[in-house]
């Protein structure tokens, strides 16, 4: 289909290099390490399927407007391709590419039987009311047919999409089946609204794996965390969160740094606090009672044992990575340590848990919800953060111990471990025909 | 495989202000991001449990 796309705020994306570049780049520094076969490296260096629909929809106003979305599926050696769905006016099938490969490096990493994919539509939905944004993503739904499915293709929520997202999805994919299956269908996304199929607990996953990945370092390093001084780059959910666990068992939040600016306290912060003065003040922690602002680009050198970046991409680069005073970098955000920057810490001694491991929290609890649904259960709370507990311990032992074993940093051992799964699936099963 | 144009600052209320990055062309995943909102547009970010529960 080749229908222009008409709908409302089209914008051009600016001209951007690097992300495909840093994961190809990632993907072909483990394959070299683990001498990866070139006919597997040929495979996994190209998605699997790439889909393209353009659909109509009719707006609140009368007219109709066509859309397009993307799905795009790497690959499924390992399982049912996963990953989020996107909207926004720079979703484009490039994008969802790099993102879905990163995806199936992550869901083998984590020990899921998934693949990697993602997708999303070209929107902005700002500028669409919930009746509009609900026949969208509905139709969107439609269009994709048959290339998603339980336990073919399973999204979830990502930029702009969430649990109500995953719900319109999920009605809509079930009303398409047999009246007889339907029910068993409830599992076609992940994500969905506690109540409709959803997971106890799957708000706090992510944040919870970068708190587990911080603990377990600080055992396999018999350190206490207790009075260990930390900060955090951007209290959403997963800065948030993390912090949440961290004080528990004693540890101090130092400083904090969101969109709006940096502030620190040497005594530590009260988080839940901060976070209802966060809440209250349009997501902002500046000002915070007993705080003190500190200058931005002074952020990542305060005095600190653990360091998260919690917010986005670029952070930890060639020109702040010698002014890091922390011995730990927990990646809770994606690609917040670029290349360069990573060389400089490594070569300092500081440890860096890597983004794949240490925020792969939130796709777990993803394949807990699926096997909820898919099993017809409904799991409590205290049980989905124990099978996390396991899970996610299993993963960091796995990356640890093979960086130990082989010499290397945590960022290549996990990604080295996540190839060398989907490369034994190919040996094992050969190629059709 | 092309480079992706993948860019959420663009969309973001953030843009002018926001003190964690300059490099807003790389920007592909932010936990600080928020859609700029519109008379018009519905705000998915803050939808109520019990709004969605009930649709």
């Amino acid at each position: 289909m080749t229908i222009a796309t008409t709908a409302k705020g089209d914008k051009k994306p600016a001209a951007k290099k690097g992300m495909m570049e840093n994961v190809l780049e990632q993907f072909n520094t483990a394959a070299d390490k683990i001498d990866l076969h070139p006919s597997i490296r040929k495979i996994l260096s190209i998605t699997n399927n790439e889909i393209i629909v353009h659909f109509p929809v009719k707006m609140d106003n009368g007219e109709v407007e066509i859309f397009t979305g993307y799905r795009v599926q790497h690959n499924n050696a390992l399982g049912p391709y996963k990953g989020g769905l996107r909207y926004h006016p720079t979703v484009d099938i490039d994008a969802a590419r790099a993102l879905a490969m990163w995806m199936t490096w992550k869901t083998s990493l984590a020990g899921l039987p998934y693949g990697g994919g993602k997708g999303g539509i070209q929107l902005d939905p700002s500028l669409y009311s919930k009746n509009e944004l609900e026949r969208i993503t509905r139709r969107f739904t439609f269009a994709l047919a048959d290339n998603i499915g339980p336990e073919h293709d399973i999204p979830a929520p990502d930029i702009n999409t969430n649990d109500q997202t995953m719900a319109w999805m999920a009605d809509t994919y079930m009303s398409t089946r047999p009246p007889a299956e339907r029910s068993a269908n409830q599992h076609v996304v992940t994500g969905k609204p506690a109540g409709s199929g959803g997971l106890e607990g799957r708000d706090r996953a992510t944040g919870y794996g970068v708190y587990l990945s911080i603990k377990f370092w600080a055992e396999k390093n018999n350190l206490d965390l207790k009075g260990k001084k930390y900060i955090v780059q951007g209290f959403g959910n997963v800065g948030f969160w993390a912090s949440h666990f961290l004080e528990k068992e004693g540890a101090k939040l130092v400083a904090v740094q969101d969109a709006f600016g940096s502030i620190q306290n040497h005594d530590g912060f009260k988080i839940e606090d901060l976070f209802n003065y966060s809440k209250a003040n349009k997501g902002s922690v500046v000002d915070f009672p007993g705080s003190q602002v500190l200058d931005g680009k002074d952020f990542f050198s305060i005095d600190c044992d653990i360091c998260i970046p919690a917010a986005l991409g670029n952070q930890i680069t060639e020109k702040n990575a010698h002014t890091i005073k922390a011995s730990i970098i927990a990646e809770g955000a994606n690609g917040p340590t670029n290349v360069e920057g990573e060389k400089i810490l490594l070569d300092r001694g500081v440890t860096i848990i890597p983004d794949i491991l240490c925020n792969s929290g939130g796709v777990v609890g993803s394949y807990f919800e699926w096997l909820q649904n898919r099993n017809g259960e409904l799991w409590m709370l205290d049980e989905v953060m124990a099978k996390l507990d396991k899970k996610l311990k299993e993963s960091f032992n796995k990356v640890y111990e093979y960086s130990e074993s082989k010499s290397m940093d945590m960022r290549t051992a996990a990604y080295c471990i996540a190839i060398e799964r989907i490369a034994k699936a190919y040996i094992q099963r050969g190629i059709f025909p | 495989m092309n480079a992706p144009t993948i860019n959420l600052c663009l969309n973001c209320l953030h843009i002018n202000a926001c003190v964690l990055t300059t490099l807003k062309e790389l920007v592909f995943s932010c936990s600080e991001f928020d859609e700029i909102k519109t008379d018009a547009g519905y705000d998915i970010h803050n939808t109520t449990q019990s709004e969605l529960e009930l649709t």
